[in-house]
């Protein structure tokens, strides 16, 4: 079987920046109350399920990584 | 419960439970060999409307909105798809209809609504502020505001369209590294899963129309269990990558 996660990653909550209240606090109370950045290691989800995990930074490693199978989590920072 | 098989979609029971929690009658394996394969309603009978439309009309696909393709090119009007609704391909779709909105907005006088369009504010506000038709899909009638003039299970253009109406959507989205990398996504895979936050908005903007089999839970409101679902799809097709 074949699954394949994506993952844009920029450590959640950028959909948050939609909403007014991006525009109305200042940038650090905006970042603390709404976005809350997180930071997950992936990989080592991805292990722990037993999964290949792979780092992309660009759309070429991106392209290079969608040819494996399997199951597949990528992981691809914004 | 005869009434209740008839019809289509969830159904939640609160049940008690007496104890001991246990029991070996009855026997769910008889029990359920009793129930047979559910089966469509024999005597479905779909109401039709024909829907008179203009160069002031737009059809609107969300979420099970099977149906609006056919509608938008048989009348010549430009679709505006949301990703997750199947319907966002052919020649009427409008990649990046978010943003042709911003200056068209005000010359969109009626909507044909097909399914339940749940993504963005802008869809919302014209659903709001227009004539609304609606096609009854999976989720019912979708009437938000109350302001249906009339709904229907199948409906049907009648009219004239400027062919000018049309062309005016066009818009290309630009594409910023989000764009890139969801655009890329949604090109390279024949079968898709949107998980319910920011990039399937991304994609609402950025996603050229394509033949692709898409979900999204956002449908039902659901942002838990997307890796369930996805894990659902490929067993239930157990397909090898293109």
């Amino acid at each position: 079987m074949n699954v394949r996660l994506v993952v844009g990653n920029d450590n959640g909550g950028h959909i948050f920046s939609r909403l007014e209240v991006n525009e109305l606090l200042p940038k650090e109370s905006f970042e603390r109350l709404f976005a809350t950045p997180q930071v997950v290691d992936l990989r080592s989800l991805a292990a722990a399920y037993g999964w290949k995990y792979f780092r992309c930074e660009s759309m070429k490693e991106l392209e290079a990584a969608w040819g494996e199978t399997g199951f597949v989590l990528i992981d691809y920072g914004l | 419960m005869i009434d209740a098989t008839e019809k289509h979609g969830p159904v939640q029971l609160n049940l008690q439970f007496d104890l001991p929690l246990s029991a070996q009658e009855p026997d769910a394996n008889s029990v359920l060999s009793g129930l047979g394969e559910s089966s469509e309603p024999q005597s479905l009978e779909l109401s039709e409307l024909e829907v008179p439309v203009d160069s002031h009309t737009v059809v609107i696909a969300g979420a099970g909105g099977s149906g609006a393709r056919a509608f938008a090119e048989k009348a010549g009007l430009p679709l505006l798809a949301e990703p997750s609704s199947g319907e966002r391909s052919g020649p009427n779709a409008i990649t990046d209809y978010l943003s042709a909105l911003e200056t068209l907005e005000g010359q969109v006088r009626k909507v044909v609504v097909f399914g339940k369009p749940t993504l963005s504010r802008p869809i919302q506000r014209l659903i709001s502020t227009s004539a609304l038709y609606v096609q009854v899909s999976r989720f019912g009638n979708f009437d938000p505001f109350d302001s249906a003039i009339a709904s229907a299970q199948r409906l049907l253009p009648s009219g004239e369209v400027d062919a000018a109406w049309l062309e005016s959507w066009r818009k290309e989205p630009e594409l910023d590294k989000r764009g890139e990398f969801v655009r890329f996504v949604w090109e390279n895979s024949p079968r898709l899963l949107f998980g319910a936050s920011d990039l399937i908005r991304v994609a609402d903007r950025v996603a050229r129309p394509k033949e692709i089999e898409v979900y999204s839970n956002r449908g039902l409101s659901g942002i838990d269990g997307t890796v369930s679902t996805a894990i659902g799809i490929a067993q239930e097709n157990r397909m090898s990558l293109p």
